[in-house]
């Protein structure tokens, strides 16, 4: 026997092993409430492809990915995969035919182990035991196989969430999935953990697995897909190749009609007079050491810094969420904000990051989530005066252009653009001067971030200082004024107007440029 | 003009919204209350003397208690809290009644009574609520608590009053019902007031529905909390105060067994076991349930035996529902 059978028996094993499943769905619908979210898509997909799936929030895109992997059942509409019809009922079902979904909600289990919860169910045994020292070489073997270094016996739950995602993924490939649905599994990720797991993709798609890939980063979809879908408002538009396709063709598949993504025009703030926050050595638990910054009326100031560089943590602290030491001073007086009551009455908004969580009653109604800061002022004697709560919330609702006939729906029906337009309208309400907005375009469509960035430039414009963070350097980039650059829970640096660039912030977020 | 048309596109989306509701969700909201009136409407066939002035007074004075105490469970499970202590508050507090009536007067003994309850309820929300104790163990170690405290004080003995100002108290009519009627129909229209139209009402569906989305909308979250933990000793004063006028004594047992039955209520009636959701007119109705079912046994001559068998299954039904209602 050569070494070329060998090889060939050792190829064909594995091939066999991942051999990857060929999907075809037909006419799936789906229904949320209101929401008609599918209307009848059908397409079809290769063994061994790398599909992408690309559309605005709410396209349907998230959802014609939890079908196929079971997590959703279809109202109607038929599957077969390699050829035979499937119907799916539950999540397991889909695991147990090949088919795993790594999703944007974590299912992990926090206090077990990296490597317990990547062999979850799947743990070798002795006897009756789990046999830990073959459960560890498995999952070393796996994370080499993957490309993923993670350590085997760390608690997951203690982890970044960029890890946890990773160790969901392997999870997928400990249970053999031959087709496995990745859900914005970028969506938590920094720019570098992202590259890494789009390499992890590829070599996944290598080995002969198949994959969907649903994501809002065009990017990441031309880079590690075959071809790549576009949907529209629950229906399918057209697939094409990747390599015929760039973000401008698919962003006009998108819309249905050519819409760039542009940055309003900047005004030019004066920054004379008092400014309009004023924060000095301000220090907190949450690892925030001798911070001081200003921002004056009109201006739009950007904070950028890597995931865990104490950014969120400085808006939580000026907004009251989280105890402080320091001197905060608010058109140039000296306020104590103990709490987000105080930091309301101050003048301060707060759109934090990561809405569904920290942002949003979902199964309350738009009315409720938006009036509830500013709810005392629509009440008298206790009671809410329902007229007046519905006219003001209504004016808001215009101003950021969610349509009127919203306003009963529970929040959580609504599409993620509009969930964010929903959270301006809120702290729009309060009528604040100093607007903090963490990643205000997280999770949103092109079209409404559009809208959400004119909304930034029109609040400044009117005088209010606006603070954004964001992860996404080209956005500070385009809307702010001035950028601070923040590392290890302090501000390292300030550029302002023509100093701000990507490399000298990525330098300063990184610790390789010169102190400023 | 433009009103008009917003309303024509509301009408639209409203209607959308009502075609497209799950069953689950339809059966979660009215199901309880259809089937209280075919109960209604089978038990005034099959038993003579079910549809009688004296009968149905009846069934309205045997829910008060129940009624009052899973009105004021609402708030708190709505505020994503449960309260299982209300039991021991109900016995401490007619206990205290009881025994100032006996030393001192009416009066001052029922507000010593309904004191007891409110501070009560102000401890268990300030230990769940400051020091972020689950509220289930929290309200079960001070139910023990409380209870034991009881037992001490009374030498395991019944705690007994011949006043008869008092004890003539929760039976005394008026336009044709009897007090404990007329506080339960009171009590239940205020904390209704309360949770769907004033702001604290808001507040609580904030606090059930996302801790920390209120916490960050200027809502504060401990003081709407413990507030409803104020409101459920209040209810169990309040219940436990009635029944001691009713019977003119007070086992150290007392209320043990009411405490699941009104969680039980709430849940039955519709409220979400998750907070965040939930109505005071829905425990009203669970609570009109519940008491029917008891009715029709008695009338009916079924063997009570059985009792707890259709009990369990109902709240069985009524969980399944609001976790089916849930899914989505």
């Amino acid at each position: 026997m050569n070494v070329d059978t060998v090889l060939d028996a050792a190829s064909e094993r594995s091939s066999v092993a991942h051999r990857g499943l060929a999907l075809t769905v037909e006419g799936i619908e789906k229904r949320y409430g209101a929401i008609h979210a599918l209307k009848g898509v059908s397409l079809s997909i290769e063994a061994g492809e790398v599909r992408g799936l690309v559309g605005e929030n709410g396209a349907g895109k998230s959802t014609l990915g939890k079908i196929v992997a079971g997590v959703v059942a279809p109202d109607a509409g038929e599957m077969w995969v390699d050829g035979d019809p499937l119907r799916l009922r539950s999540a397991a079902d889909a695991l147990a035919h090949g088919i795993s979904i790594v999703a944007q909600e974590l299912a992990v289990v926090p206090h077990l182990t990296v490597a317990e919860n990547v062999m979850l169910g799947r743990e070798p045994r002795r006897g009756l035991a789990v046999d830990h020292k073959e459960l560890r070489s498995r999952f070393l073997e796996l994370s080499e196989q993957v490309g993923f270094s993670l350590d085997p016996g760390a608690r997951l739950g203690t982890l970044r969430k960029s890890e946890q995602q990773k160790a969901e993924i392997l999870r997928a490939v400990a249970r053999d999935a031959r087709l496995i649905v990745m859900d914005e599994p970028t969506a938590a990720l920094s720019s570098d953990e992202a590259r890494q797991l789009v390499a992890a993709t590829r070599r996944l798609a290598a080995e002969g697995r198949t994959i969907v890939f649903v994501s809002h980063h065009l990017d990441e979809v031309l880079a590690v897909c075959d071809n790549i879908t576009v949907l529209r408002d629950g229906r399918f538009v057209r697939t094409g190749p990747s390599e015929s396709e760039t973000a401008d063709s698919l962003v006009t598949s998108m819309l249905g009609q050519h819409l760039a993504s542009e940055y309003p025009v900047k005004s030019t703030p004066s920054r004379t007079g008092t400014p309009a926050l004023k924060v000095a050595e301000l220090s907190s638990s949450t690892g925030l050491r001798d911070v001081n910054f200003e921002i004056w009326p009109g201006e739009v100031v950007g904070i950028a810094g890597l995931v865990g560089s104490g950014r969120s943590e400085l808006a939580r602290a000026v907004f009251g969420a989280d105890a402080h030491d320091g001197v905060v001073q608010i058109d140039g007086e000296r306020t104590r904000i103990t709490s987000v009551r105080a930091a309301i009455d101050a003048g301060i908004a707060m759109l934090p990051e990561n809405r569904k969580e920290l942002g949003l009653l979902l199964e309350r109604s738009v009315t409720e989530n938006i009036s509830i800061p500013r709810l005392s002022s629509l009440t008298r004697f206790s009671r809410v005066s329902r007229s007046a709560e519905r006219q003001s919330v209504g004016a808001m609702l215009e101003k950021v252009g969610v349509r009127a006939s919203a306003a009963d729906a529970p929040v959580g029906t609504l599409s993620g653009g509009n969930q964010q337009k929903v959270m301006f309208a809120k702290w729009l309400m309060t009528s604040p001067r100093i607007f903090i907005a963490d990643e205000p375009s997280q999770g949103v469509d092109v079209g409404a971030r559009a809208r959400i960035y004119e909304l930034i430039a029109e609040m400044a414009q009117q005088g209010m200082a606006v603070l954004i963070i964001s992860s996404e350097l080209e956005e500070v980039i385009g809307l702010a004024h001035r950028v601070l650059v923040m590392r290890k829970g302090q501000i390292v640096s300030e550029l302002a107007d023509e100093s701000v660039q990507a490399e000298t912030i990525l330098g300063h977020a990184f610790g390789t440029a010169a102190a400023s | 003009m433009t009103v008009d048309q917003d309303r024509v596109e509301l009408r639209a989306a409203h209607q959308k919204i009502l075609r497209d509701v799950s069953p689950a969700k339809v059966a979660r909201e009215y199901a309880v209350l259809l089937l209280s009136v075919l109960l209604f409407l089978y038990l005034s066939f099959a038993a003579d003397n079910f549809f009688t002035a004296v009968n149905l007074r009846n069934v309205a004075s045997q829910s008060a208690i129940l009624g009052i105490m899973a009105s004021a469970a609402t708030l708190l499970i709505v505020a994503g809290n449960f309260d299982l202590s209300v039991g021991a508050i109900f016995a401490a507090s007619g206990i205290v009644t009881v025994l100032v009536v006996e030393s001192s007067s009416m009066p001052v003994g029922v507000a010593a009574g309904l004191l007891t309850g409110m501070v009560l309820g102000l401890l268990n929300g300030v230990i769940v609520t400051r020091f972020g104790v689950n509220s289930f163990i929290a309200t079960l170690a001070s139910s023990l608590v409380i209870g034991g405290v009881i037992l001490v004080i009374t030498g395991g003995e019944n705690t007994d009053t011949t006043n008869i100002s008092f004890i003539t108290m929760s039976a005394r009519q008026f336009l044709g019902l009897d007090l404990m009627t007329w506080v339960f129909i009171v009590w239940a229209l205020l904390l209704g007031y309360v949770l769907a139209r004033s702001i604290y009402g808001r507040y609580m569906y904030a606090a059930g529905g996302s801790a920390v989305a209120a916490q960050l909308s200027g809502v504060s979250v401990t003081g709407i909390r413990t507030a409803t933990f104020v409101v459920s000793g209040l209810g169990a004063a309040i219940a436990g105060i009635l029944s001691a006028s009713q019977s003119g004594s007070v086992p150290v047992t007392a209320g043990s067994n009411l405490v699941l039955i009104s969680i039980a209520a709430v849940v039955v009636g519709g409220t979400s076991i998750w907070g965040g959701d939930g109505a005071v007119w829905r425990t009203v109705v669970g609570v009109v349930f519940l008491s029917l079912i008891d009715n029709g046994f008695n009338l009916l001559d079924l063997d009570p035996l059985y009792g707890n068998i259709v009990y369990g299954s109902i709240i069985l039904v009524a969980a399944a529902i609001d976790a089916q209602a849930r899914r989505r």
